[in-house]
């Protein structure tokens, strides 16, 4: 559901971040190309380590000391992010773009009440932050008798209660866009189904936009109106999320569909062979190579660009020369 | 639910002081001579007899059971003895050196946080910046140095060759306020003696910083440490996520939960620095706590040197008491025993 018409509110253009370490530079983030209207649901997969998180925490301008963006473009609802001074930036963070956070049982601060932490984030831009507000807050995501749990430190809540807590201060300031870093891998399967549906729930009723980084590709499958596919810091692939799922164009996104488990006796696992890329590493050609069922002698020497083909992006060069004609599946990707 | 784990927290500290108490005892008694071989000295007149009448009248020719269990029935009543060399109860002369040696305690341990909080956070903040790297060397240093050599070389900078401070005791004649508490700053303050405040604010200053600069570097790296391991919280990016302001950040999530273990570092400083600071007290000729124990052992003073123990471990439980409930009320999730 690509909804053209309505108005850009993220956009990141070539952005690429470098990480310093003891063993040198780490490229994190080599020239990812995002966008996101009002209203859509855009989910980032990969791997751990392949620059999703890093990509999220580029646009609210919080990476480490140790990380630093060298190249790009980025705009959060038409403003040029890293043009802003700090004090701008804060005032962008939370504001007009909120995060969600992967563990909230270690995003709440500990010390102090969940109605001071929420208090805090209408604070800080200025707006009215009333008892009934707060509470108001809190039924908007679900909690029951707010007034409580107003007065309760993090710990007195389940994981589930304090992701709804830490989406209650995420949607304080009604934010165009929510960057939602893996929000259910800490939470029990039934609680990650409930707290995606209010996050969907909120989507659909505020036309707020949602980018949801997770590794899980049901969850993305189910959530998301797009899917951009990363791999060693790059997008291998882009495109509707039922589109790119029943019909994956690179070998990487056919790769982790082959590892979903499915629910029939005696159909392997087809693990990806092989680790991910490493990030410190330069690539001539495809980072994917190394790993690739479909690899030729050229992968590694060509470099690899995103193509464009219609509604999909997709970054392989063997791509329109190699039939795609296998379907997801289960399917031995390994006699062609 | 707490004051319950307070009060029996309270309640474990007796049985503790019962074991100070019958340890003290006991190793008292093996240092070589007695209170009368030390009264009488070098004396040459004395007889045999009036040796063992001086022995009898301090019960020092009961065999050492029946010592103790006199001693301790005498303790549980609240009667610490009587001093054999200062004629005098142990009571008062601790009553009288106490306070002394609190207000040192007191004014070093200010000395060293008003020097470790701004410092620790700093260094945390600037991690690797050659401010951390040089607070760093300079709390080596402070950790280093021993206390009595610092008071030394004090003495000798401001006292002997500036004459700005005075070099010994609480006050200087005629200046000590009207006693309150005992605590001659507190004292001159209730009673609005300026120049009794000035003059004892001018006797505490150098061995405040002898005594203060050993804690001042071990509560800056402690600070300095917590404050790093909790900035990597994701709590922290949370709060920076929601747009606090850095300095916002800084203060009311970092340091406030870095802040735990410092509080327990302090307090164990602050046990140390009532119990510990004999040398110190000497050197500044300060009449507290750690003087009566020095002369108390040199004259083999046994309630004294006893009943000053006693009050050491008291203040060292108390404390440790005192540093555990700020713990609890720092750390909500320590003050409900059934979630952790």
């Amino acid at each position: 559901m690509v909804r053209a018409h309505k108005e850009e509110v993220l956009s990141v253009e070539g952005l690429e971040v470098v990480y310093k370490t003891e063993r040198g530079p780490v490229r994190a983030v080599r020239g990812v190309d995002l966008s996101v209207r009002e209203g859509e649901i855009l989910g980032l997969v990969g791997e751990s380590g392949c620059g999703k998180s890093a990509t999220l925490l580029s646009i609210m301008g919080l990476l480490p000391p140790t990380g630093r963006i060298v190249a790009g473009k980025i705009r959060v609802g038409g403003v040029d992010v890293m043009a802003l001074s700090k004090k701008e930036l804060r005032s962008l963070r939370g504001n007009t773009v909120a995060m969600v956070f992967q563990d909230p049982m270690s995003s709440l601060n500990p010390a102090h009440k969940i109605g001071a932490q929420m208090r805090e984030a209408l604070e800080v831009h200025g707006q009215p932050y009333s008892k009934d507000i707060l509470v108001r807050l809190l039924q908007e995501v679900g909690i029951p008798s707010p007034e409580t749990v107003l007065g309760y430190y993090p710990h007195q809540l389940s994981g589930g209660m304090q992701q709804r807590v830490m989406i209650a201060i995420a949607l304080s300031c009604r934010p165009r866009l929510i960057l939602a870093d893996e929000p259910t891998t800490a939470l029990d399967v039934t609680i990650e189904a409930q707290i995606l549906d209010l996050l969907r729930q909120i989507n659909r009723e505020r036309g707020t936009a949602i980018v949801l980084v997770t590794h899980n590709l049901a969850v993305a499958s189910q959530f998301c109106d797009r899917i951009a596919v990363m791999y060693a810091g790059q997008i291998v692939e882009e495109g509707n999320v039922n589109e790119v799922l029943s019909n994956p164009l690179h070998p990487y996104t056919q790769g982790l569909i082959g590892c979903i488990p499915r629910f029939q006796k005696g159909v392997p696992l087809t693990p990806i062979p092989g680790q991910v890329a490493d990030l410190s590493e330069d690539f001539v050609g495809c980072a994917f190579y190394p790993r690739c069922r479909k690899r030729d002698a050229s992968c590694a020497t060509s470099p690899q660009e995103l193509v464009h083909t219609g509604t999909r992006r997709v970054r392989c060069h063997r791509y329109g020369y190699v039939e795609y004609t296998e379907t997801v599946a289960g399917q031995d990707w390994g006699n062609e | 639910m707490r004051g319950v784990k307070i009060l029996e927290r309270a309640l474990s500290a007796i049985p503790i002081m019962l074991g100070v108490c019958i340890v003290v005892f006991l190793f008292m008694r093996l240092i070589p001579g007695d209170p009368v071989d030390i009264m009488l000295g070098e004396a040459s007149n004395v007889t045999q007899e009036e040796i063992e009448r001086l022995r009898a009248q301090f019960n020092l020719d009961d065999p050492i059971h029946v010592q103790l269990a006199t001693y301790l029935g005498r303790v549980l009543r609240g009667d610490l003895g009587y001093s054999i060399s200062r004629s005098a109860s142990v009571g008062n002369l601790i009553l009288e050196a106490l306070p002394a040696t609190v207000e040192l305690a007191l004014s070093s341990i200010t000395v060293a946080l008003i020097i470790a909080v701004p410092l620790g956070i700093i260094t945390a903040v600037k991690h690797r910046s050659i401010v951390d790297r040089g607070s760093m060397a300079a709390s080596f240093l402070g950790i280093s140095m021993p206390a009595f050599w610092l008071g030394i070389v004090l003495i000798l900078i401001f006292a002997v060759e500036l004459k700005w401070l005075p070099t010994a005791g609480r006050a200087a004649y005629g200046f000590a306020p009207r006693h309150v508490t005992g605590l001659y700053v507190l004292d001159s303050i209730l009673t609005w003696d300026l120049p009794a405040l000035k003059d004892s604010v001018r006797h505490l200053i150098m061995p405040s910083i002898a005594l203060g600069a050993g804690p001042a570097a071990v509560l800056t790296r402690v600070i300095r440490s917590s404050m790093l391991e909790v900035m990597r919280k994701d709590y922290v990016t949370f709060a920076r996520a929601k747009g606090v302001a850095e300095w916002a950040v800084i203060i009311k999530h970092v340091f406030r939960n870095a802040l735990i273990p410092a509080v327990t570092v302090t307090g164990l400083e602050i046990g140390s620095l009532l119990g510990g600071n004999m040398v110190v007290e000497t050197i500044f000729a300060w009449p507290g706590m750690g003087r009566l124990v020095v002369d108390g052992i040199f004259s083999r003073d046994y309630p004294l040197v006893q009943g000053a123990v006693m009050v050491y471990g008291f203040t060292f439980v108390t404390v440790n008491l005192i540093a555990d409930i700020l713990y609890t009320w720092l750390n909500p999730r320590l003050t409900f025993g059934e979630k952790v």
